[in-house]
């Protein structure tokens, strides 16, 4: 908490220097939340099915320090009253006649169209979609010695047994290091370096990188007509730690097994209908699996406005998982994943929100485990 | 303070004129940033522009000012109680224009928008709840206000855009100039509470009585 408000404060301070014309903009999201899910072992049970209050905090700085540089902070905590720093960028813009803006810190990779969805304000619905949430038996720290180990932990990923185990994108994927970005007409471009990929930014360990290698990222969006955008994003690099390099075949680094992650996005909106989607195609190497390990994964979701204050919103999510050889046979490598959520949500005021979530999660293969949870969620943007 | 009117009206109304003084430097209608819009938003709802300018916009005077008459008894209004005009409250520049609307009840008021992004005109006040959903630049809606009372108007994407539209009773209601000059005219004799509403806020409330043919001087400092 000491370490987020000197942030803050050396902003402030930055921006009221003498000769420096600037503004601190500081404002921000409260959101309790009461959740029950329904007792299964899973990683999407809340707190082993227990009612549970919860809440978080946002808060947002940014500093507008000339006409050309921004300094931007974002803090997130939950109930663990751990501070996560989201956020910490300077933004230089229009750094050439073709309106090229530099960004160079801790950000929202642009992968996909999450935007302000990341925030219990603009998010339909109570948490991020399954591609952002669901960890798979994958881990960036641990090796699996072979494919029969990696068989025998499907639908474990994100529990205790599988402590570095991969999202298909890290949470609201803020990675750190530098982005080239700008628009040519109907055209959105983005070019950056980072440490770690999509699925292991690293960000929410000591944000360091985790190997010899840089994640390359770059997205493309068009916009045919106000309303309509279209994405596709591509992001490669190493995502395995350097400490498990000594378990690797002599020789090699873990610059040799490389993470490919393709998307593309779509985002409508028209009166009171907005509609977001993303599916994503992931490919991990291996070093002690044959096959590649990759995964298809997407979600839809819509918002409709029926009513002042009142809305509706549902999600599709699913991932599916490729098969992997074993002694013959084919296996899933982990177990697909079937998700839906449906909201009502009612503005308070303009200013405050309140939101009833239903999830029900399904994986299936070998045994079909369901998973709901129900969610009551109020925010206050301030 | 009371003076002979100018007589063009007859005997049985009067005439307001006045001066509106500000002295202080009030910030909350500055025009705020798009804050989050800056670093999240979709193209769809974001300005062209990567950022804002440092100086934020500010209304003039003109655009922020209502003074406005409410009957204490009541009285017959000449030029009716209901209109069924149609006023403007546009949308360009990420901004509401004017930030205060006055109009009589019965008054359709358009919303065009006028930028190259979508706005998503609401409100959830009482007097009128409505969401006028996106819409993109050339296009316009429409709200019809037959409910006197305050509504304050928001957008949807842009947390920054406000505006008041007051809808009122009677069209004993004015704006004034760039230097702060009001006059209101034709005001049936009788005892009025005279409104002064600047920016967002209901400022300053007055008991008068307007005299036949005459015109009183009311100024406000605020």
């Amino acid at each position: 908490m000491i370490r987020s408000v000197l942030i803050i404060f050396i902003l402030n301070c930055a921006v009221y220097l003498p000769g420096i014309k600037a503004q601190l903009d500081v404002y921000g999201q409260v959101s309790p939340a009461f959740t029950q899910s329904t007792d299964v072992t899973q990683q999407l049970t809340t707190n082993e099915g227990r009612p549970t209050f919860l809440w978080r905090l946002d808060v947002l700085a940014d500093a507008y320090i000339t006409d050309k540089v921004t300094a931007y902070v974002n803090l997130r905590s939950y109930q663990d009253q751990i501070i996560n720093i989201d956020y910490l960028a300077i933004r230089i813009s229009d750094i050439s006649p073709l309106g090229l803006n530099i960004q160079a810190g801790k950000f929202d990779m642009p992968f996909g169209n999450l935007y302000a969805r990341r925030f219990p304000a603009d998010n339909f619905l109570f948490d991020l979609p399954l591609i952002y949430q669901y960890h798979t038996v994958v881990m960036s720290e641990y090796l699996f010695q072979d494919a029969h180990e990696l068989l025998q932990h499907r639908g474990q990923g994100g529990s205790d047994a599988l402590p570095s185990s991969l999202s298909l994108l890290d949470r609201g994927i803020y990675g750190t290091g530098v982005m080239l970005f700008g628009s040519i007409g109907i055209v959105d471009y983005f070019a950056a370096l980072m440490n770690g990929t999509v699925s292991n930014t690293g960000s929410y360990g000591n944000s360091l990188n985790v190997n010899n290698d840089l994640g390359k990222l770059f997205r493309i969006s068009v916009t045919p007509f106000l309303g309509l955008t279209i994405g596709g994003a591509f992001n490669w690099g190493s995502y395995l730690s350097g400490n498990v390099e000594g378990y690797l075949p002599y020789g090699e680094t873990a610059n040799d097994y490389q993470q490919y992650t393709g998307s593309i996005d779509l985002e409508y909106s028209r009166g009171h209908i907005q509609v977001f989607s993303q599916a994503i195609y992931n490919n991990w190497d291996h070093p002690n699996v044959n096959d590649a390990l990759t995964v298809f994964g997407y979600y839809a979701e819509t918002k409709y406005t029926f009513h002042p204050r009142w809305f509706v919103a549902a999600r599709l999510n699913q991932l599916l998982f490729s098969k992997i050889t074993v002694d013959g046979m084919e296996h899933r490598w982990d177990h697909n994943v079937f998700q839906i959520e449906g909201g009502l949500g009612y503005a308070i005021d303009r200013n405050t929100l309140a939101k009833l979530v239903y999830k029900e999660t399904m994986l299936y293969e070998t045994e079909r485990i369901s998973n709901s949870m129900i969610s009551l969620q109020l925010v206050a943007r301030f | 303070m009371l003076s002979p009117a100018s007589g063009e009206n007859g005997e049985d109304i009067g005439t307001i004129r006045g001066e509106i003084t500000i002295t202080r430097d009030d910030r909350d209608e500055l025009m705020g940033r798009q804050r989050i819009t800056d670093r999240y938003l979709s193209r769809s709802a974001r300005s062209p522009e990567t950022r804002q300018p440092l100086e934020p916009k500010r209304y003039t005077l003109p655009q922020k000012t209502v003074i406005y008459l409410e009957p204490i008894e009541p009285v017959q209004h000449p030029l009716g109680s209901y209109s069924s005009n149609r006023v403007i409250l546009d949308q360009r520049e990420l901004m509401f224009y004017p930030h205060v609307l006055a109009i009589q009840k019965g008054t359709t008021v358009v919303f065009p928008n006028n930028d190259d992004v979508f706005h998503n005109v609401f409100s959830y006040s009482q007097t009128r709840q409505f969401d006028l959903g996106r819409y993109p630049q050339g296009q316009f809606r429409t709200v019809t206000f037959d409910t006197p009372g305050v509504v304050r108007i928001y957008c949807d994407i842009h947390a920054h855009m406000n505006a008041v539209i007051l809808v009122l009773d009677n069209p004993y209601f004015t704006t004034p100039d760039e230097e702060g000059n009001y006059s209101i005219p034709d005001i049936p004799a009788g005892r009025y509470t005279i409104h002064f509403w600047y920016g967002r806020n209901l400022v300053e409330s007055r008991e008068i009585e307007i005299n036949p043919g005459t015109v009183s001087h009311i100024n406000f400092i605020y």
